[in-house]
């Protein structure tokens, strides 16, 4: 009740959408129908969540050890470690402190991505969804894993073409570690027309890191062989395999060679930009699972094959995080950084021209 | 003694790697140059559909739809594809294309002057057909050179070169692009 009356008083600042790109054009009017009017909504249920929180927090640690001491007292009776029952309840307290958390962080997602999206088109978004197993192994982009965890699908028609996106973990575990293979974003794009043979386009940066896999990979498929290409900038990130040389040629042309260095770039950016975040993310998630690794560069890998081009973007980035329930909901930056990546994945369908449908 | 034989066996594993090298990579420009004839044909079809629909409009342009004709007739004469051991074909082979492709890119621009033409739907979409098979050339073109400079630089640097004068393996053209080609006309957006 108290949360409630604090928040009827707050005055929401008047937050505008400032245009600063050219594929922003008309976001601002957008902003203002879709999303505006959700923010001040976002903004109380982010209060009230955030009250909560700090509530649950206050009284977490008493709470905890309360509970603590009739369970080390049972414990001790029945012979066995009280160690492990005093994780069990701090680990259940401090789960049931985060629940308001966890609640704005999907409410936030619901919130801002969906109409960010249809901006862009006949896009939707779903927090979770069916990951296309075959395709990923298909693509041959991708290391050998055992365990996948996703999130953030986006499904629909970008640039006139079916578009499916989601965020993958690929872990490989073995007998006593877990490490984790791949982090970022996968894009799958259906084109209008059929490719020949297949085309990669692999990262060097994680072509290295893989390389008894890739060597591995190649060995069994003999069909791809190494694409030379003219651009020395491209052919020092990137190696390119194929099992049609001119088609990978028609695919690879100059100008997607560019953009794609451009994309990479971007996406390096982006994790500068972010690195607070990232890392701050990143080492709550070795505190929680602290057998597994995470010692991957950041990388994009492209597959062309039968209808479609999947990329495999390794970036350790959760795009689609709301900001953190401490911070206010009226920030347009991560706006603009969500409009640049799509803006990215638009221009490569309008580069490489699927959109297209010739007579051919 | 064993030193002699161990030499002679390391010099002719030696001599058999660079001969399998260099006929990989003779054949590999052969595949190339064989790449680029399927287009080639696929655009001396196209040509003839063009040439078709542009002759009942650009009645000022006779002289250059028959030099296109003529041309594209003598890029057909052969319907085998060259061997890359005749290096003389392919050289003419090549000029007469590169020759053909630059008329073809000033029939492009001179659909401009002809709205009836330029807004003719069969034409418009016989450009923008040719526009994508000009865009398979290039794509053969670029695999085409690729394997060259790789086989003309295994004739010209030592050891290899001897093997390949042994083997008669000389160097092949490169595939030039025209002058319209380099300046890369868009035939679908003359159209618009």
């Amino acid at each position: 009740m108290q949360s409630e009356s604090q928040t009827q008083k707050i005055d929401f600042p008047e937050v505008v959408f400032t245009e600063s790109a050219e594929y922003e054009a008309g976001f601002a009017e957008h902003f203002e129908k879709h999303i505006k009017p959700s923010l001040s909504l976002l903004e109380k249920e982010r209060l009230e969540k955030l009250a909560v929180y700090k509530k649950r927090r206050a009284i977490g640690v008493f709470a905890a050890i309360l509970i603590s001491i009739p369970v080390v007292m049972i414990l001790g009776l029945l012979d066995q470690d009280p160690l492990w029952g005093i994780i069990a309840v701090f680990t259940i307290v401090f789960g049931w402190v985060n629940i308001p958390k966890l609640q704005f962080r999907e409410l936030g997602k619901q919130k801002l991505v969906d109409p960010v999206i249809r901006f862009f088109g006949e896009l939707t978004y779903k927090q979770s969804g069916p990951v296309p197993e075959q395709k990923i192994r298909d693509s041959q982009v991708l290391p050998s894993y055992n365990i996948t965890e996703s999130e953030d699908f986006i499904t629909g028609k970008l640039e006139g073409l079916n578009f499916n996106f989601f965020e993958l973990k690929l872990l490989q575990k073995q007998k006593k570690t877990t490490t984790q293979v791949f982090n970022g974003e996968i894009i799958e794009i259906e084109m209008l027309k059929k490719f020949n043979g297949q085309t990669i386009i692999l990262d060097k940066s994680s072509s290295q890191k893989y390389s008894s896999f890739f060597s591995k990979l190649f060995k069994s498929k003999s069909a791809l062989e190494e694409v030379k290409l003219e651009d020395p900038d491209f052919q020092k990130n990137f190696s390119v395999y194929s099992t049609d040389q001119i088609e990978a040629r028609y695919l690879l042309t100059t100008a997607f060679m560019d953009r794609l260095l451009q994309l990479k770039q971007f996406f390096q950016n982006s994790m500068i930009n972010n690195n607070k975040k990232t890392t701050f993310t990143s080492l709550a998630k070795q505190l929680i699972s602290r057998r597994t690794t995470f010692n991957q560069p950041f990388s994009i890998n492209i597959s062309f094959f039968d209808n479609i081009v999947l990329l495999a973007i390794n970036s350790h980035y959760d795009l689609f995080e709301p900001k953190s329930i401490h911070e206010s909901v009226f920030c347009t930056q991560d706006m603009h950084l969500f409009l640049g990546q799509m803006n990215q994945y638009q221009e490569l369908i309008k580069i490489l021209k699927l959109n297209q449908d010739l007579g051919l | 003694m064993q030193i002699i034989i161990l030499f002679l066996v390391l010099l002719l594993i030696g001599v058999y790697l660079i001969y399998v090298g260099l006929i990989k990579k003779k054949n590999k420009v052969q595949e190339a140059f064989s790449g680029i004839d399927v287009q080639l044909k696929k655009r001396a079809d196209l040509i003839t559909n063009i040439l078709a629909i542009a002759k009942r409009y650009m009645q000022h342009e006779a002289g250059l739809l028959e030099e296109i004709t003529r041309l594209r007739s003598e890029a057909t004469k052969n319907t085998t594809t060259p061997s890359i051991e005749n290096v003389q074909e392919i050289k003419e082979k090549l000029a007469l294309e590169s020759q053909l492709s630059s008329k073809m890119g000033s029939l492009m621009v001179s659909v401009e002057n002809y709205p009836e033409l330029k807004a003719d739907n069969t034409m418009i979409q016989a450009q923008k057909t040719y526009n994508e098979v000009e865009e398979h050339i290039a794509a053969s073109r670029r695999f085409y050179n690729s394997s060259v400079l790789e086989l003309n630089n295994a004739v010209e640097i030592f050891p290899s070169s001897i093997i390949a004068g042994m083997l008669n393996i000389k160097q092949m053209p490169f595939f030039e692009a025209s002058e319209e080609d380099r300046q890369a006309p868009n035939a679908a957006e003359l159209l618009n």
